[in-house]
């Protein structure tokens, strides 16, 4: 594994958090 | 899923559950958002907080499988989602104080009710653990002291973030929500309690006696062990384990260190080291050790039709692991390695590689200088996409050569890259 691969997983992470904050905060059913 | 994609792939998926799972089972608990959307969003983001900060006691954990699939790869998204943790801690506080901002004298710890003390004291807890880790080298702090505290404080934002919720007593606290907390509160602890007693039963269950300590070229130690009533446990060349005497079953001294031992003889594993561990093991020939391992994901691939090494210093540990290995294994696939030393005298194993170099197909490139794409490019082949590539030495040697392997076209997936720290 490249060394640095971690930085695009780190952020893919943030944003999977994100979104599913929101979508909950807007009450959209899971 | 190849080989090279599953770490990154298990990874993700736990994340995605870890993060969606409290929210869903949140859901399911009978709650349907009371609240304004501004307000859910501001609970929401505090409930993913908590499932990021899990994730951060999980990843350490050493967990059979997910350490198989790469260790350094946890240890480093360990790190790299400390931000991720953090901006949304933030972005949660942000929004709970811009909902209702007479709020804002919560922040105010005495007089405070003891949720808003809980959730002051997890920030509080988790400013000191990043303080600590960034500076620890500044602040001269001890190797094993510094993971103590990190544990401990890690630990302690965990509880007191669990306790923040559980006084807030809603989302998480309601119906299934209960199962969504429950399943945040098993992992973290589990986590803890797995790595930190368990394992350390289970590890201390084979011991391995010092049988010889040898003082190499360049400063390095190399403790041969032997297992002591048992069969040792097999490992491959690359991975590494973590050493401790074993009268300290539970306390925090173990050191990370590469077998450079041949994985044809796990009765007998060998480690060479540089440090303060190294510098005690002369006078503890005949003491009982103990060895959490092997850890480390990576597995020369069988396909390859060639392999590179490239070792600065001590970086050759893994390496001579690698070609003693392929020697005992009468390995015929050519070997290149490279090995930067900051001279001539010391350069470890130089008259073994020598030996090796006879009975191998390998080539050894000694360089004193600094190793850059035209020198990888002179000596390497022309199939060169084909062959697999281990990196493995300081942070600027690893940077350096993995980016003149990619500029040469080796694909990402043939370069395994590890950054050797003395500890």
């Amino acid at each position: 594994m490249p060394p640095d691969e971690t930085r695009w997983m780190a952020v893919a992470v943030e944003l999977v958090a994100l979104v599913a904050a929101v979508l909950f905060a807007l009450h959209v059913p899971f | 899923v190849s080989r090279a994609c599953a770490p990154r792939t298990t990874w993700l998926f736990l994340y995605v559950l870890a993060i969606c799972g409290p929210l869903v089972l949140a859901r399911l608990g009978g709650w349907h958002g009371g609240g304004s959307t501004r307000a859910d969003l501001g609970r929401s983001l505090g409930i993913v907080a908590l499932s990021l900060l899990t994730m951060q006691l999980v990843l350490p954990a050493r967990l059979g499988l997910l350490s198989s699939l790469g260790a350094n790869v946890a240890v480093r998204l360990h790190r790299r989602a400390t931000d991720a943790t953090l901006s949304l801690i933030a972005a949660h506080l942000v929004v709970v104080m811009v909902v209702a901002p007479s709020r804002l004298r919560l922040l105010e710890f005495f007089g405070a009710p003891w949720r808003a003390q809980a959730g002051i004291g997890s920030l509080v807890a988790l400013g000191a653990l990043i303080h600590t880790s960034v500076r620890r080298e500044r602040m001269g702090m001890h190797y094993n002291g510094w993971r103590a505290a990190h544990a401990w404080l890690g630990a302690t934002a965990f509880a007191l973030a669990v306790v923040h919720v559980i006084g807030v007593h809603r989302y998480l606290c309601t119906g299934a929500g209960w199962f969504g907390l429950g399943g945040l509160v098993a992992a973290g602890l589990g986590s803890v309690i797995g790595l930190r007693v368990v394992r350390q039963r289970r590890v201390s269950r084979e011991r391995y006696v010092i049988e010889r300590v040898v003082q190499e070229r360049g400063g390095a130690t190399t403790v041969h062990l032997v297992a002591d009533g048992h069969g040792g446990r097999s490992f491959a060349p690359g991975q590494f384990a973590w050493l401790k005497l074993a009268d300290r079953v539970y306390r925090w001294t173990e050191h990370p260190f590469s077998y450079s031992s041949s994985a044809e003889n796990p009765l007998r594993p060998a480690f060479t080291m540089k440090g303060a561990f190294a510098l005690r093991a002369a006078g503890l020939r005949g003491a009982h050790v103990l060895i959490d391992g092997p850890h480390g994901g990576f597995r020369p691939s069988r396909r390859s039709t060639g392999m590179a090494l490239v070792a600065g210093g001590i970086g050759i540990t893994p390496c001579m692991s690698f070609l003693r290995t392929a020697h005992d294994r009468r390995d015929g696939r050519p070997y290149t390695l490279f090995y930067v030393n900051r001279s001539y005298d010391a350069i470890a194993f130089r008259e073994e590689l020598d030996q090796l170099a006879t009975t191998l197909e390998l080539k050894v490139v000694h360089l004193v200088a600094q190793l850059d794409a035209r020198i990888l490019d002179r000596h390497l082949p022309d199939d060169v996409r084909r062959w697999q590539f281990f990196v493995c030495g300081s942070r600027a040697l690893t940077e350096g050569a993995v980016q003149a392997l990619r500029g040469l076209g080796v694909p990402a997936e043939r370069i395994h890259a590890e950054r050797f720290v003395t500890v």
